[in-house]
């Protein structure tokens, strides 16, 4: 069994996951472990966010760290960094997904809270918003969600986001403020329209 | 750079990243707050004009993770016995299986096909030659080729 040394954290660079991504190949549990509480919320959200579905979203982080586990052992440290690459895994699999979904449309609102609570209104009010934000999301075009979902939701650099879609920075640029012009339009046909009802 | 073009650029980076010049890319920032310091109403403008969808972007909904998720997750993490690397190890030792599929010994399939080719050629070619010859002659060949002197030759024992 290979050990992992201190060449290896030199090797990985900038990359915290790298020693992680080592030991997992070892088959060391506990640095699973940590892999997956470092970044199954990140895959959650993501998935979440192309699918818009939190059931399908799950799945598709497990799809992820199974594929960790099975080619931790093929890991290159300095090529890219691991989480861009799990970012990717992610965001294929969420193409998959959506190629074959029948219907990617949903009118259904989440379960509404206790409506006889105080401020009952507000929160019905913020669900909706939320659930129309995720509505218009779903009517864009996949990779312009994914391009809003790495740089706007997960916070992600620009240049981390274009390798995860595997694309250039300008042609992400373009993703981003297309998909942010898009957003806007349904966003402004729909909750205008909720919001005087 | 001409005010024009600054406010374009700045526009561009508002419309793709956002009012929120922390997300824009790194190398553009410092000229971002220089661009806002000196003209300040003009870059709020831009800004505000991009508040709205990071308002609608922050309200879209955020999953919490399970932890019976994580577990999940976790449990499909091989033992140490089935980790590919574990794996590796295991079949690069020489054993009997190894012998009939080197594979397993790290000589790929086109390598098992080549020495299996040169095996069957060398035995073909030897026995070919030794079937066209007498009796004497053939052991010969194959005492020459195997170094044993002791053949089932024609379909009947002989021995040199």
């Amino acid at each position: 069994m290979r050990k992992y040394t201190g060449q290896d954290r030199h090797r990985g660079g900038n990359d915290p996951d790298t020693v992680l991504v080592l030991r997992i190949a070892n088959g060391e549990q506990a640095a699973a472990s940590e892999l997956v509480s470092r970044h199954l919320s990140k895959m959650v959200a993501l998935a979440r966010h192309m699918l818009g579905d939190a059931a399908e979203a799950e799945d598709v982080a497990q799809e992820v760290f199974m594929k960790v586990w099975q080619t931790a052992h093929k890991w290159q440290p300095g090529k890219a960094k691991f989480e861009t690459w799990m970012h990717r895994v992610a965001i294929n699999a969420c193409y998959d997904r959506l190629r074959r979904r029948r219907e990617i449309y949903t009118d259904q609102l989440p379960d509404h809270p206790d409506e006889d609570s105080p401020g009952a209104d507000q929160i019905i009010i913020e669900a909706q918003l939320s659930q129309q934000v995720e509505d218009a999301m779903m009517h864009l075009p996949a990779r312009q969600r994914a391009a809003l979902s790495l740089c706007h939701l997960r916070e992600m650099k620009n240049k981390d986001a274009a390798r995860a879609l595997e694309i250039s920075v300008e042609a992400l640029e373009s993703l981003l403020a297309r998909g942010r012009r898009g957003l806007r339009k349904h966003l402004a046909e729909h909750v205008t329209a909720m919001l005087e009802r | 750079m001409p005010l024009a073009m600054i406010k374009k650029k700045f526009l561009h980076l508002s419309q793709t990243y956002g009012n929120a010049i922390q997300r824009w890319p790194e190398d553009v920032q410092e000229s971002a707050h220089a661009f806002l310091q000196k003209h300040p109403d003009l870059a709020a403008k831009i800004l505000d004009a991009e508040k709205d969808i990071d308002t609608a972007l922050a309200s879209a909904p955020r999953q919490e993770v399970r932890p019976a998720l994580e577990a999940q997750i976790l449990r499909s993490f091989p033992t140490k016995t089935q980790t590919p690397v574990a794996q590796n190890h295991r079949s690069r030792r020489w054993s009997f299986a190894t012998l009939l599929w080197p594979q397993n010994a790290g000589l790929p399939a086109w390598g098992m096909a080549l020495v299996l080719m040169l095996v069957f050629g060398f035995v073909g070619g030897y026995t070919g030659y030794a079937y066209t010859l007498d009796r004497t002659s053939a052991t010969e060949v194959l005492s020459t080729a195997f170094g044993s002197d002791d053949y089932f030759l024609f379909g009947e024992e002989t021995s040199t």
